[in-house]
């Protein structure tokens, strides 16, 4: 127990969320973890629409060459462990095949190429946030074979699992705003957006000029990555930016 | 024999209407003296501060009718016109009608709409505060126990607000997963199209390219939404359906 609490508070003195991210790969690669996968989205179909980059946020310590391979040969939709953290909470671990299922061609493909690059062994974590959002983490054993991943994660299952919770949300909580870096007052007009207003409208309530509104809008979707109005206020709702 | 708390919450799962649902509340809160409740919720509290309770919250009560048709009337209807409906939007902690230690700061209106709940039988009782969708959902059930002195009630509550506060919540959890559909009675293209108005944004184009709809259409199911959901514009429509959970991305 005392362990638990230890790491949230080793967590929690992170400066930003590269030092974070830093500690959580220290930490789990206590339990034989070379490399880790962090994503986060708006929503499963957010990510299926607009890419995990502009639908929220990642981070990624995997091969580099192992990245750029999967990315220019690969579509989201290959990827069983991605595809499993969109309808499950349950954790996946890859070299199980019979957690495979069914998979396409496209999809079994990724699996046996990911072995090519020593990332067959490994275990991927769903995450779900705030009834829509949604993410995962991915780490890889390079290194070990199966049945040594499969004893490491029978003794540290519990250990392993509650690292990555606890990253998960200590990372949206305290670091989200590295990440969408919107000022108050961007933040202030979207939220008059959510109740309903015109931009004429919220000029006239927060007593400021229609192109300053305006101009915040613009500058609020940049910050959050967004396109439009409707997706910045989405995004800045379930990764706990605005307050209704 | 007295139902025991896990038969009323069955009672409650079973209910097929909203109606019914409501009806069992009164049937279970009525074993502790209760007479008639309100109950209300929303998604937003900044909302309902701006614009007031009534236009920004679902609410449905079986208090006199001679009190709302005094709200109405006197145009009362801001969130701290009513201090139990202020306190449940700003605590968590259950506030009790009749003791005046929580009436010591209330403004001149708050207590003059206190004197007007007493004066219809609305003395003892309490307000609930409820949650939702943390951190935006807001709400409250005030439940009046006319036949009741106050340290009747007080008693009662002493001894038995764990059994009332199960029973409230249990209500309030099954009104918004079972029944919000009767409540904001939107179609399924509706709530498709609310969906992808968050995954999408605007212009209409997008999701109807991605519906095979028309933009016309798109056009004509978020205004039927707004309406419906009783707002103004498709962003908050589309905001209060994500808070409510009547979508899911």
């Amino acid at each position: 127990m005392s362990f638990n609490l230890d790491l949230y508070e080793h967590f929690q003195s992170a400066l930003d969320k590269q030092d974070l991210w830093e500690k959580f790969q220290k930490h789990i690669r206590g339990y034989g973890v070379s490399s880790a996968f962090y994503g986060a989205a708006a929503s499963a179909r957010a990510i299926l629409e607009q890419g995990l980059v502009n639908a929220g946020t990642y981070l990624d310590s995997h091969p580099k060459e192992y990245r750029d391979y999967f990315d220019k040969e690969f579509r989201m939709e290959d990827d069983l462990t991605a595809v499993h953290c969109m309808t499950n909470s349950d954790p996946f671990l890859w070299h199980d095949r019979k957690q495979w299922g069914n998979p396409t061609h496209s999809q079994y493909q990724f699996m046996m190429d990911s072995m090519e690059f020593d990332m067959g062994v490994g275990a991927t974590i769903p995450l779900h946030f705030n009834h829509h959002g949604i993410g995962g983490i991915g780490l890889s054993t390079a290194g070990m074979d199966g049945q040594e991943f499969d004893k490491q994660w029978a003794s540290y299952k519990q250990e392993i699992l509650s690292a990555c919770y606890m990253f998960d949300e200590i990372f949206r909580r305290n670091h989200i705003e590295e990440v969408f870096p919107a000022t108050k007052a961007e933040l202030e007009v979207l939220t008059h957006l959510a109740y309903g207003r015109e931009p004429k409208k919220i000029a006239h309530v927060l007593n400021k000029s229609h192109s300053t509104v305006i101009q915040q809008l613009q500058s609020a979707r940049e910050k959050l990555n967004a396109s439009n109005n409707e997706q910045a206020i989405v995004k800045a709702l379930i990764f706990d930016l605005l307050s209704l | 024999m007295k139902d025991s708390q896990l038969d009323i919450y069955t009672k409650f799962s079973t209910a097929q209407t909203n109606d019914e649902l409501w009806s069992s509340l009164h049937t279970a809160l009525a074993d502790y003296g209760v007479t008639s409740v309100f109950y209300g919720f929303a998604h937003s509290l900044k909302l309902a501060e701006a614009i007031g309770n009534k236009a920004a919250m679902y609410h449905r009560t079986s208090h006199p009718a001679s009190l709302g048709e005094y709200y109405q009337h006197k145009n009362y209807h801001y969130i701290n016109d009513s201090l139990p409906v202020l306190h449940c939007a700003v605590s968590t902690r259950s506030f009790l009608w009749h003791k005046d230690e929580e009436w010591e700061n209330a403004t001149y209106i708050q207590k003059h709409m206190r004197q007007v709940n007493s004066s219809i039988g609305l003395e003892a009782g309490v307000s609930i505060p409820l949650r939702f969708s943390a951190p935006h959902g807001i709400g409250g059930i005030g439940i009046a126990t006319g036949g009741l002195e106050p340290f009747e009630f007080d008693k009662l509550w002493n001894e038995r607000q764990n059994e009332i506060k199960n029973i409230v919540y249990g209500f309030d959890m099954l009104t918004r997963k079972e029944h919000l559909d009767e409540i904001f009675p939107l179609t399924n293209r509706e709530k498709e199209t609310l969906q992808w108005l968050a995954v999408l944004g605007s212009p209409a184009c997008n999701i109807g390219r991605k519906m095979g709809v028309e933009d016309t259409t798109v056009r004509t199911h978020l205004t039927s939404a707004c309406k419906k959901l009783k707002v103004h514009r498709p962003e908050q429509a589309m905001v209060k359906a994500l808070v409510l959970e009547i979508i899911s991305l």
